[in-house]
């Protein structure tokens, strides 16, 4: 189907759009130049367009969820993608996806209706641990992470802790110190892996890391509770680092941490092969300065390294996304949030669909989304958004779009949802050539042959690779 | 014939999936097969379980009741089928344990749209399990990480020899782990029982616990936890003082809980006492427990109604309201039933007489590659391809894992899954 979207107004960092009106064309599921008669039309004037939005961190198929999901204390998958949808995104990618638990991840993602995914694969340092404590083994490592990561169907690596620690004293060996596992991975050569994405921690932030320019920090906001990490990650970010923001809403929020970080009520705990389970809780954070900080700093320095995220649903659920993009726009919306003061700045509609399209679309390494320039995936979002809007009114209109258009579908129209039964894609790095044997090591302690952690195409959605 | 390699298939036999089978196949016949134990090889043999020398006789053609079981045509069958589904008022969905993930879908959009009950097979007890984490806490693992650190494995109300033959060898008690280099050695297990059976044998320690009493067994050790008096309890309790002066001093304890403690109706009672035992046992030392699932997707199905429904208990959706799910089995209102879809069980073998004899009453759809007890008492009979040998399929092992099930084997029988779909189709 063609479809035609006449004047609105385009957001979007790549294409320099700051507001100008332009016409949109939609053709077999991408954005094309221009095409002489359209099947569709849609009147987009006085509305704001951006690029389907992209959430480059938030937890919905992680291991474990599924048992809290069972107690009806998370959404379902159809919930998930149809709330995504309403706020205008159309890709969410899952940051928890371990060696073991991918064809689980998978499959749960591709149970959610509408949205693209893809996922962080959390390496288990602990099946490398005798090749990282030094830069020996470099090429090595270098050579099988991108074919577990092509294995597994991931979009990047992800080291949740980086260290290797083991509870019992005749392993002490074994173990590896953060300082050692930064020093190897800094040293890791762009080409076979992008971008490494760390878990942080108020650990991490007392490390010194090398290269950190080399690194993804992820939800930064849970890890900033005082001045001296506050500047250590704006050091990092001058240096070439990439951050998402990991922003708060203060609300009684799910919790998917390591034992020290629960809040309020502890639901159960999973091992996952880490040095501590992961530990499911709900509560509010409290006494922590760490909610301002990350205000502070999403409010200081706008820039193209920094993106949209709340660890969902950790620090404020994905459905308060509106809420937060409704407070970083306006100072009036956010004023009774803090004792003391935050900046002024206030965020433009660009300066949204900067962290919430154009950023996570380059983590991710999504070259055909996060922009609506012609090539690109018709993943479209028009909000009821223009300069009359109010500063009350602006967190009702994010969390309902008036269209989203998905691969060319169209999946809400006028605010209802229309169809949720649209094509939806599961994106992953892949490597070329693909010779799984480097990579057999991984799997000398496992309960799987190695055959069996290749995630078949039975899990995923359509897949694409980058 | 060329003969040909399958390796690493998943044998879709029990919960153990275990996915290091490795299969030569000659003339659509299986000629070898390795690493399978032997409950695994019966199902590549189509023999009866543990028999590998006796054939199990498949249904051969679609069936439908006239005065007798006939031999029909499938869309005679189909139609049938459909007919008697949709003459119904409140119809039930049964058993599925044994189907892949997408038959299992399937069965849930056909209880969805008939406004139907969905039950999976062994729900009262799973369904007790998931209240209890609801009001206790979770504790669990993938057996990945119970292998690499499991210092004591209890069984209690299952025995692994039977019902999962592998599970000792592959994940619990036998396996080198990354912490427990020296296998068995590294390990202790326990058993808790009615009878002593050969995993007595293997136990450091066997309590004899009476049918259905469990949940004193259980109180009982969380008195001695928390250093109370326990005289009261009537058992064995010296060895009960044993277990539990071990419980506290391993650094991680595994256990598996299996159909047992569903005995004299007592699953809620013995399963809320044994998560609180978990949760009691945390407070000291590391302990993570999982269900032993028999069936080899009934860990699917869980994961399949959590997904849908927000809940694993089986569901009713005869009311207003989407979904209501109910806490215990809905087979205890059986009388309300007036036909059923019974997929790939065979409940006059497996469900206490007075609930089948109510079946008996009530036009039935069966689903099933084997000649069952219950196949007699169908007026519809469907023959099918057994999933993860002649059809393919997805199914989670019994820490919610999932494997991709190969097909080894041509057949000329349709899956459960495409029979389920041509049912859904017409209902349409
Ligand atoms: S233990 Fe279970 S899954 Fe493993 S081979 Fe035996 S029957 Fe098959």
């Amino acid at each position: 189907m063609k479809i035609k979207i006449e004047g609105g107004r385009l957001y979007d960092l790549r294409n320099n759009l700051d507001g100008e009106e332009r016409d949109i064309f939609i053709e077999d599921g991408i954005i094309v130049e221009g095409f002489s008669s359209a099947d569709r039309t849609i009147d987009a004037s006085g509305k704001a367009i951006m690029a389907g939005g992209i959430d480059v961190h938030s937890h919905i198929a992680t291991y474990g969820l599924n048992l809290i999901r069972g107690t009806n204390r998370f959404y379902s998958p159809s919930e998930i993608g149809h709330i995504y949808a309403k706020m205008g995104y159309t890709h969410v990618n899952e940051p928890f996806m371990t060696q073991v638990t991918a064809n689980y991840v998978h499959h749960e993602l591709s149970s959610i209706p509408i949205l693209d995914t893809s996922a962080f694969l959390v390496l288990n340092l602990r099946d490398v641990e005798g090749k990282i404590k030094s830069a020996k083994h470099l090429e090595e490592v270098e050579k099988i992470i991108p074919i577990i990561i092509a294995g597994t169907k991931a979009i990047g690596l992800k080291i949740y802790e980086p260290f290797v620690k083991y509870a019992e004293r005749k392993y002490i060996l074994r173990n590896v110190t953060a300082k050692k596992v930064l020093s190897f991975f800094s040293g890791m050569s762009r080409e076979s892996i992008p971008r490494i994405i760390m878990h942080t921690s108020p650990e991490l932030f007392g490390e010194e890391i090398e290269n950190p320019g080399g690194f993804h920090f992820s939800h930064v906001g849970s890890a900033i509770g005082n001045e001296e990490a506050y500047q250590k990650v704006l050091s990092y970010l001058n240096a070439g680092a990439t951050i998402d923001l990991g922003l708060f809403d203060l609300e009684q929020n799910l919790r998917i941490s390591n034992p020290k970080q629960t809040v309020g009520e502890v639901f159960g705990r999973v091992d996952m092969g880490l040095s501590e389970d992961i530990v499911f809780s709900k509560g509010k954070v409290s006494g922590s300065e760490a909610p301002f900080f990350a205000f502070k700093l999403a409010l200081s320095q706008p820039s193209n390294h920094i993106s949209f995220s709340t660890d969902s649903p950790a620090n404020a659920s994905f459905e308060a996304y509106p809420k937060i993009f409704s407070w970083l726009m306006k100072a009036e919306n956010r004023a009774n949030l803090f004792d003391k003061e935050l900046p002024e700045f206030e965020y433009s509609l660009l300066d949204i669909a900067r962290i919430t399209r154009h950023n996570p679309a380059y983590i991710l390494g999504l070259k055909n989304k996060g922009h609506l320039g012609a090539g690109a995936e018709a993943d479209i979002a028009i909000y009821d958004i223009n300069e009359e809007t109010k500063p009350s009114e602006l967190e009702a209109r994010f969390k309902d779009c008036a269209y989203l258009i998905k691969s060319g579908s169209i999946v809400v129209e006028d605010h209802q949802m229309v169809n949720d039964q649209v094509e939806k894609k599961t994106y992953y790095r892949g490597v070329e050539p693909l010779d799984y044997e480097p990579a057999k090591i991984m799997t000398s302690y496992s309960t799987f042959r190695f055959e069996n952690f290749i995630v078949d195409e039975v899990f995923t959605a359509e897949e694409v690779k980058i | 014939m060329s003969e040909i390699l399958y390796e690493s298939v998943v044998c879709p036999s029990c919960g153990c999936l275990c996915d290091d089978i490795d299969v030569v196949v000659e003339e659509n016949r299986v000629k070898s097969i390795r690493n399978v134990c032997e409950w695994g090889i019966s199902k590549f043999l189509f023999t009866k379980k543990f028999t590998p020398n006796v054939k199990r006789g498949r249904v051969e053609k679609p069936m439908i009741r006239e005065k007798t079981l006939v031999e029909t045509d499938y869309e005679a069958a189909i139609s049938r089928a459909v007919d008697i589904l949709k003459g119904s008022k409140k119809p039930l969905i049964y058993g599925l344990t044994n189907s892949g993930y997408n038959a299992q879908k399937i069965a849930l959009s056909i209880a969805r749209r008939l406004k139907g009950l969905f039950e999976p097979r062994g729900a009262a007890l799973l369904s007790s399990y998931y209240a209890a984490m609801g009001d206790s806490n979770f504790y669990v693992a993938p057996l990945e990480e119970i292998r690499n650190n499991a210092d004591l494995i209890i069984y209690w109300g299952c025995n692994p020899i039977h019902s999962t033959p592998r599970h000792l060898a592959r994940y619990s008690v036998y396996p080198r782990g990354r912490c427990k280099e020296r296998g068995s050695q590294d390990r202790v297990v326990f058993t808790v029982d009615v009878a002593e059976n050969e995993m007595g044998k293997l136990s450091r320690r066997f309590l004899q616990v009476e049918r259905g009493t469990d949940f004193l067994v259980m109180e009982t050790m969380m008195k001695l936890l928390r250093e109370e008096n326990a005289e009261d309890y009537k058992g064995d309790i010296a060895t009960i003082e044993n277990m539990v002066r071990q419980m506290t001093k391993v650094s991680y304890g595994a256990i598996f809980f299996g159909m047992g403690l569903s005995a004299k109706d007592n699953a809620a009672k013995n399963i809320e006492n044994l998560m609180a035992l978990v949760k009691e046992l945390n407070r000291k030392t590391r302990f993570v427990i999982l269900p032993l699932y028999d069936d080899f997707n009934t860990s699917g199905v869980i994961q399949l109604l959590i997904r849908e429904l927000k809940s694993p208990m089986p569901a009713d959706f005869s009311g207003d309201h989407v979904a209501k799910n109910s806490k215990y089995s809905l087979l205890e209102n059986l009388h309300e039933i007036d036909a059923a879809l019974v997929v790939g069980d065979d409940p006059f073998w497996s469900l206490p007489s007075e609930k089948s004899d109510l079946l008996k009453k009530i036009p039935m759809v069966l689903i099933d590659p084997y000649w069952t007890r219950t196949t007699n008492k169908a007026q519809v009979v469907f023959p099918t391809a057994v999933t993860g040998i002649e059809a393919e399929g997805i199914a989670y092992r019994m820490d919610g894992l999932p494997l991709k099930l190969k097909k080894v084997l041509e057949s000329e029988y349709p899956s459960d899954e495409s029979i389920l779909g041509d049912i859904y189709q017409r209902l349409q």
